[in-house]
């Protein structure tokens, strides 16, 4: 896009890292349950129909909001759908619902408390839903996109975390030449990072190699704005690269031992101190270790001072084998030194993939938006589809002027 | 979406004692505003009680601390880099250095009231190794929590620091401001309100940070904290609450609404004005909507008390939206950066508010400089919160004049003389500060909340 100066004013000066989607239609036809069945909160309602359900995507309002009332709005994926197929998906993503529940429940707890009444859930869901009339860009419809982009998205490209409404999608090097054509992604720098860096990109057998790599993520949020009072919705686009750790100390252990042929004094003094969260009953604990030795048997002993939840610290012993759960924490110096020492110099080699300007950024960034809508396509041929409405994501960056 | 406003740093120069001007460095010139709070209990407060700063190292730094404990009384060889302490604020008092022997938090403190009869009149700056600010037990968090147990704010210098020339001297101004604030003193405010013009006579106004923290090992506990400045960001006072997730539903909300109400009782206690006006920054991803009702039910309490024009919520988070200025008047080695200027707010929709806080910025010569070097001009968002607001504000201000409040927060700093703005305003700034040094404190058995003395004195800066 041309920059355009009117005398000492630019339309164009700022670009921001929005794009606005628009929609085929105006507006868009929607469910609204307004009153859900005692101990179900709108969260959990909205967590199971999303989870669950096979063609369902709702998101919730606490409060009113522009012309929007509170409650649990649902669209479907694709074509709209009736309150028939409605009833029929909510019984049977309740009914997955408690199976999970109900197995994952049996493996903690020996006694299982009876099962709710599924048809009374739906039925209860069902009394208060209207279907509703609203604009194809109002407020609830960027959570509904995201919420859509969560669902049709495989679980294997997604990143770990999911934080409130952002959606992140996370590609290797490797991955990202399946999806996309190197000509059709020219300006990527993890193409060139990986190629000076090849064992922080999962090539060769260093310690780099085995516990490190370095992955593209792509950052997805969708934020309802308005604009001379018409709803409007943007995607927040963002993209990062990270390193991922793999860093069980049981393994660290035996590479240790294996690739670096250090004795068990030399593990003793190279651990020593080293912080590692140890999982215990799920939850998580802090440990510094305390010493490496050997058993009276041949097996080898680890003793570490944990911090308990009552800040009480107390010494645990665990085996090799049984330090499957225990994990170093790199946040420590003290374990980043072990790190750079023992396992791997590169491991911080890609925060220089970050040391740029905001002009160097938007200039990859551009080129990302357009692989991102390509990889979206892979898994939406359709386009993203809500309740019959097609949205478009614009091919350029929100733009604006300098007053 | 659209471009709001266009905060500027020269609407928002600084009050110091005998002048005013753009830049922190002209305390060297005007002196500091005040010996002690300008609210409440200025007496006993006041840095003129201090007799002595005591430099505590361990032996390995002892030349090092030597150097320091001399730039400090008399000054740097290069006097405009740092003209001395006692220059600079007009006091007289003597730093001495002491060695102690390892870097156990108790034994510190043993060091330090060994060799200090009157701990209200010997100040503490310490001398430790670098630890990441991440690293929740590290000697730095667990030596300030023991010397703030027994109400005495420490100063810590890290040993790194003293090591490295260049930013060694830049550090000595900062420090010394840093010292003094901890004293009990007022080194500078803005010297406007940053709602700008007066807007009624005998109205107060009050900002109000509003946080809540979890522990960052076990997150089922917590704790809420604010503090209070007027609005030339002049301090007040802190307060906070221990939380625990696990306990009876509801509790947080109500933690948060007790804490509140205690201090906007505080606030009528200082305040010297008939009427009051109340902007709360609240900040924080954990503060939800059990905290936001919190907030409503303490301010309707406010309202029925009648002694306030008018209340108004604003959330400040960080966010993800970037930018590119395409016409950024700062370059680096020629190019373009596109760092935008700061203070920049774009309006995203009514009440919705990105302010870009790092940036370029034109200095008092007219050359342009940046307060970032390298990494994307990240924008905070702000979001005034109405429904939480009084429904009858009898004074209306603007969300120009609302944002102003945290953009002008933003270029108060005790730590960095050069740079003139900072990412977020002071009011939720110090938030992992206040309470991670809070639950080191509970876990020492101690309860903030019954520290009268300690919450008057910016400990945590």
């Amino acid at each position: 896009m041309k920059v355009a100066y009117l005398g000492g004013y630019s339309l164009y000066r700022y670009i921001i890292n929005l794009v606005e989607v628009s929609s085929d239609k105006d507006e868009l036809s929607i469910f609204r349950i307004s009153k859900t069945p005692m101990d179900f909160g709108f969260t959990r309602i909205v967590h199971v129909i999303n989870n669950y359900s096979q063609s369902l995507i709702s998101t919730s309002l606490s409060s009113e909001y522009r012309s929007l009332k509170p409650g649990i709005y649902v669209s479907s994926v694709g074509r709209g759908v009736d309150k028939d197929i409605l009833r029929s998906e909510l019984l049977n993503a309740f009914e997955k619902y408690f199976q999970e529940l109900n197995q994952r429940n049996s493996t903690h707890q020996p006694a299982q408390s009876p099962s709710p009444n599924i048809n009374d859930i739906v039925s209860t869901l069902l009394d208060s839903i209207e279907e509703e009339t609203v604009p194809s860009t109002a407020y609830v419809v960027a959570n509904l996109l995201s919420n859509l982009i969560d669902k049709i998205i495989p679980a294997g490209y997604k990143c770990n975390l999911k934080v409130a409404t952002r959606f992140c999608l996370q590609f290797s090097k490797k991955m990202l030449e399946g999806l996309v054509l190197r000509s059709e992604n020219p300006f990527e720098p993890l193409f060139d990072f990986c190629q000076e860096h090849k064992n922080m990109c999962g090539e060769g057998d260093d310690g780099c190699a085995k516990f490190f790599e370095v992955v593209k993520q792509y950052y997805v949020r969708f934020q309802h704005g308005v604009v001379d009072d018409k709803d409007k919705v943007y995607m927040i686009f963002y993209t990062a690269y990270r390193r991922l750790s793999k860093l069980k100390l049981r393994e660290i252990i035996e590479f240790l031992i294996n690739n670096n042929g250090l004795t068990l004094e030399e593990l003793n003094k190279q651990l020593k101190d080293v912080r590692v969260n140890v999982t215990i009953d799920r939850s998580s604990v802090l440990c510094k270790i305390t010493n490496v030795k050997k058993a009276d048997g041949s097996d080898m002993i680890i003793e570490m001072l944990c911090s308990d939840d009552v800040e009480k610290e107390k010494l645990i012993q665990l085996k090799l084998q049984e330090l499957n759960s225990v994990r170093l924490n790199p946040t420590y110096k003290r374990s980043r030194d072990f790190i750079y020492h023992n396992l791997c110099k590169d491991f911080d080699k890609h925060k220089d993939l970050s040391q740029i300007t905001p002009a160097q950024y938007f200039q990859i960034l551009e080129n990302d938006l357009k692989v991102f809508k390509l990889i979206l396509a892979k898994f939406a041929p359709r386009g993203l589809c809500l309740g019959g409405a097609i949205y478009t994501i614009k091919d350029y960056f929100v733009r604006l002027g300098s007053r | 979406m659209k471009v709001f406003e266009y905060y500027d740093i020269r609407e928002f120069q600084f009050r110091f004692g005998k002048g005013t001007g753009l830049n922190i460095y002209d305390i060297v010139r005007y002196g500091p505003l005040s010996y002690g709070p300008l609210y409440g209990d200025s007496h006993t407060l006041s840095v003129e009680r201090y007799k002595s700063i005591l430099i505590l190292h361990s032996e390995d730094t002892k030349d090092d601390v030597l150097r320091l404990a001399k730039h400090l009384s008399k000054g740097h060889e290069n006097k405009r880099i740092f003209p001395g302490f006692n220059d600079l604020f007009k006091l007289s008092i003597e730093v001495s250095t002491i060695p102690f022997k390892k870097y156990e938090p108790k034994e510190i403190y043993d060091t330090f009231t060994d060799h200090c009869r009157n701990i209200d009149t010997c100040f503490p700056l310490i001398i430790l190794p670098r630890t990441p600010r991440g690293e929740y037990d590290s000697v730095y968090y667990r030596t300030k929590a023991v010397f703030l147990r027994e109400e005495v704010p420490p100063q810590v210098f890290t040993s790194d620091l003293l090591k490295n020339e260049q930013n060694y001297r830049w550090s000595l101004l900062p420090t010394a401001i840093q010292i003094f604030t901890k004293m009990g003193g007022i080194p500078y405010t803005l010297d406007r309100g940053t709602l700008g013009e007066v807007v009624y006579e005998d109205v107060a106004v009050f900002i109000v940070g509003l946080s809540i923290s979890y522990h960052p090992l076990y997150k089922h506990r917590g704790v809420g904290f604010l503090v209070v400045f007027d609005q030339a960001g002049t301090w007040c006072f802190m307060d906070s609450t221990a939380i625990l997730l696990r306990s009876e539903k509801g509790t947080i909300g109500k933690r948060i609404s007790e804490l509140l109400r205690k201090a906007i009782r505080s606030i009528l206690e200082i305040s010297k004005k008939r009427k009051n006006v109340l902007i709360i920054h609240y900040s924080g991803k954990e503060v939800g909507r059990v905290e936001e009702e919190a907030i409503a039910n303490a301010i309707r309490e406010a309202e029925e008390l009648d002694k306030f024009l008018a209340v108004y919520i604003l959330k400040i988070k960080e966010s993800d939206i970037v930018i590119n200025d395409t016409q950024s008047e700062h370059r680096t080695e020629g190019t373009k950066t596109g760092y935008p200027p700061i203070g920049l707010t774009l309006q995203l929709k009514p009440d919705l508010y990105l302010m870009f806080t790092s940036g370029y910025f034109t200095t008092s010569i007219d050359s342009i400089r940046a307060n970032i070097r390298k990494g994307l001009s990240r924008a905070r968002i702000i979001s005034r919160h109405r429904e939480i607001e009084p429904e009858k504000n009898e004074l209306k201000l603007d969300n120009k004049a609302l944002l102003a409040t945290v953009f002008g927060l933003s270029r108060l700093s005790y730590n960095s003389v050069q740079n003139p703005l900072m990412s977020e305003p002071l009011t939720t700034r110090y938030s992992r500060e206040i309470a991670w040094i809070s639950l080191r404190l509970s876990e020492l058995g101690v309860n903030l909340d019954a520290k009268s003395r300690i919450k008057k004195v910016m400990w945590f800066i």
